[in-house]
């Protein structure tokens, strides 16, 4: 376990940017089959040590000049932050719903109505998940010996997440290289390391050509086929009886536009993982620290389409025992194709005073949402 | 155990810059002495390792305050470490996480799971007596609308006169038979079920395929039986405990739409033994003969052992909800082979019964022309 080199070479540094890269610790397919088993043995409970464990490893493999970042939440924070949200929001929200479908029944409208209000209840509380989970991660991630936060109202950004998510319905899903955006800017303007800021600047405008093209192969194929519905209801005075007829007699009217989906689905998806490669270079780019700033357009289509079969394969193969070799390419990945601009000033960082009083405890720090 | 001022480089936790120091082991502690602050001794039981195995430098933290690093690439006193550290064993010195994290933890989840196994076993019976009989009655009757329509219902009224007729043979006390709330819907599913409030439902697929009035009397004594003995208020309140421990484990995104559902399904075998129990005895009681619940449990079987789609109609009504046909036909009561037995109806009434979907205007359901 205690496994120790002694060679105290110094890594080589660029002398004009600062460097990322991946260096690979061992130990992960040791460390997958115990996360697997341990897991199944506890009935899923260590699930959240084992969550902890491949984030450790991923974290003490990416260099910043030279130096590993160190993960150093625990299995417990976590497990506590799952009990505090299940008891004070979860089970609070089922009972609700299972006392009013009890006393006015499933059908009534004192149901729908309390199951509407769930709705963006939820929404909001996935915002504040999101905000909260990175303020948590950061927080516990420990670079030279300081750690991140965030300075923002995890409130204001999951308000702004549900004003986005209302603004989908009339702008068609158009709002969405916007939101991604405009989020991840609050992220990023109001994110921490030590005492300095980072910050965020970037536009939605360059991702529309790629999101509209991706839109259109979504919407077009559907737009047809419901225009034809509604012309072939037209041409049958809107008569259930005669339209049906009218499909039976020749279904080729609607097969010709039925059989574009497929074609349809599968451009549009290229369009769309384009429109997140490009996503992602822009988001990337927009980070900026001490000065220091990311160049990424080593992320490119090809390289990414790989990635995401790869990490499929990795993980169906496997039955999802491998699944942290997956969350390591992924990692190499991004350490590969990010380059640093600028070099960081490590001597200008003291501690981060903001994480400290909020940590480990409850809520607010451990709501922590997604896989890894 | 004594290694003295060994060279080592720290982070102080209070800025980014690595700092050099001279490090002293004592028996079980940990010395760090530097310029620029003094330091207190630290318990090795205190610090654990954040370095990724196989990295360059062993890399101790402070388990208090993690930003607080000393990176240790001197040979002495990495083997003086390594040598103290098998001396004392690996618990508690230098481990990742204390391993009483996760049996705390692991006690918590219990007494969940504890909680949970209460709420589907022993809770439901308790909590469904606190809920009014009148709240029952309405939320049977809102799922009763939920799963058919009023058109769907099937009234006439000879077939009316026949059902109360067999009602009144099978539950002479007129208080118990005034609670219930017994109906025909019109669907070929052969099947009847009990929901919450005393509400009875009778599928017309039952009447067609029963070649006697007493065969639908012994499913009517029976549902009656889940009915009576609270079966199905016990099987909501169990459903929507599962449903919520399901929300629960899936993290609260769904709400529990298998809860109606599991008003029908949630059964247990041992309430399925009681009510068939209860079906003979209302049966006796009433002098019709009890085997005829056999009887239809028998059809059901044969019909089951038929192949094509018949059988995949059949097993989404009836042998779904009531499992193990063999063992529950072989629990009827031994007859006497010179009982005389009335039939449930008389002939006349039987065939209103029978007729009363096709009497109300609906007959079989035509089938939607594709």
């Amino acid at each position: 376990m205690v496994q120790i080199t002694n060679s105290a070479e110094l890594r080589s540094v660029n002398a004009e940017n600062s460097t990322l890269e991946f260096v690979k610790p061992s130990g992960l397919l040791g460390l997958s089959f115990k996360n697997f088993f341990l897991t199944i043995l506890t009935l899923g409970i260590y699930s959240f040590w084992a969550r902890v464990n491949v984030r450790r490893y991923i974290w003490s493999g990416i260099h910043i000049d030279g130096e590993p970042l160190q993960y150093t939440g625990t299995g417990g924070e976590l497990f506590k932050g799952f009990l505090v949200v299940t008891l004070l929001i979860f089970i609070p929200i089922s009972l609700v719903l299972t006392v009013v479908s009890v006393v006015f029944g499933p059908a009534s409208a004192a149901y729908f109505i309390t199951l509407a209000m769930v709705g963006p209840l939820m929404l909001f509380i996935i915002g504040l998940a999101i905000y909260r989970s990175v303020r948590y991660r950061l927080s516990r991630t420990v670079w030279r010996g300081v750690r991140g936060g965030l300075s923002g109202s995890a409130k204001t950004y999951a308000i702004k997440d549900i004003l986005f998510w209302l603004l989908q319905i009339p702008t068609l899903g158009l709002i969405t290289p916007k939101a991604s955006v405009s989020l991840t800017s609050y992220i990023g303007n109001t994110a921490e390391f030590g005492d300095q800021k980072f910050s965020f600047n970037a536009s939605s405008k360059p991702l529309y050509k790629r999101f509209a093209l991706a839109w259109l192969f979504a919407i077009v194929p559907f737009a047809v086929l419901y225009g034809q519905l509604g012309l072939i209801a037209y041409q049958n005075g809107f008569d259930e009886e005669a339209i049906s007829l009218a499909l039976e007699n020749d279904p080729s009217q609607l097969l010709s536009v039925l059989g574009l989906i497929p074609f349809a689905i599968f451009v549009g998806g290229i369009f769309f993982i384009l429109y997140r490669v490009k996503l992602l270079r822009t988001l990337t780019e927009g980070f900026s620290y001490q000065g220091v700033t990311a160049k990424a357009e080593g992320i490119k289509f090809w390289n990414f389409v790989w990635l995401l079969i790869g990490n499929m394969m990795i993980v169906s193969f496997s039955f999802g025992i491998l699944a942290p070799y997956a969350v390591r390419r992924g990692a190499k990945y991004l350490c590969r194709h990010i380059q640093l601009q600028g070099k960081i000033d490590a001597s200008a960082i003291a501690q981060n005073t903001r994480a400290r009083d909020t940590s480990g405890e409850g809520l607010a720090t451990s709501f922590d949402i997604d896989a890894f | 155990m004594l290694v003295l001022d060994r060279p080592v480089q720290f982070y102080d936790g209070q800025s980014a810059t690595l700092q050099a120091g001279k490090l002293s082991l004592i028996e079980n502690e940990i010395q760090l002495k530097a310029r620029s602050a003094p330091y207190q001794p630290i318990s090795l039981s205190d610090v654990k390792i954040v370095s990724a195995p196989g990295a360059e430098a062993l890399r101790l933290c402070l388990r208090d305050e993690p930003e607080f690093q000393i990176l240790i690439t001197d040979e002495i006193m990495l083997s003086a470490l390594q040598a103290r550290a098998k001396e004392i064993g690996r618990r508690g010195l230098l481990s990742e996480e204390k391993r009483s994290d996760l049996i705390r933890w692991s006690a918590v989840f219990i007494a969940i799971v504890a909680v949970g196994w209460a709420f589907l076993t022993v809770l439901p019976g308790f909590i469904a007596n606190l809920i009014p009989q009148k709240t029952w009655e309405n939320l049977g009757a809102s799922y009763r609308e939920t799963l058919f329509s009023n058109e769907e219902l099937c009234e006439s009224n000879e077939g009316n006169k026949a059902l109360e007729a067999m009602l009144t043979r099978l539950v002479p006390t007129d208080e118990i038979r005034s609670q219930l709330k017994v109906v025909v819907a019109d669907t070929e599913m052969v099947n009847a079920f009990a929901l919450p409030g005393k509400h009875l439902v009778i599928l017309n697929g039952l009447l067609q395929s029963s070649d006697s009035p007493d065969e639908v009397a012994a499913v009517l004594a029976h549902e009656i039986g889940h009915s009576e003995l609270s079966h199905t208020e016990h099987g909501f309140i169990r459903s929507q405990g599962i449903s919520l421990l399901i929300n629960i484990i899936s993290g609260g995104s769904t709400v529990g739409d298998l809860a109606g559902m599991g008003v029908l399904m949630s059964y247990s075998r041992s309430a399925e033994r009681e009510a068939d129990a209860y079906s003979h005895q209302m049966m006796l009681n009433a002098n019709i003969d009890p085997r005829a619940l056999a009887t239809f449990f028998e059809k059901l079987q044969k019909k089951e052992e038929a192949s094509g789609l018949e059988w995949l109609n059949d097993a989404f009504s009836y042998l779904s909800t009531h499992p193990d046909l063999s063992e529950r036909i072989a629990s009827t009561p031994e007859i006497a082979d010179d009982t005389v037995f009335t039939p449930a109806l008389t002939e006349t009434e039987w065939q209103a019964l029978k007729d009363i979907c096709k009497a109300s205007g609906k007959g079989t359901k035509e089938k939607r022309p594709h």
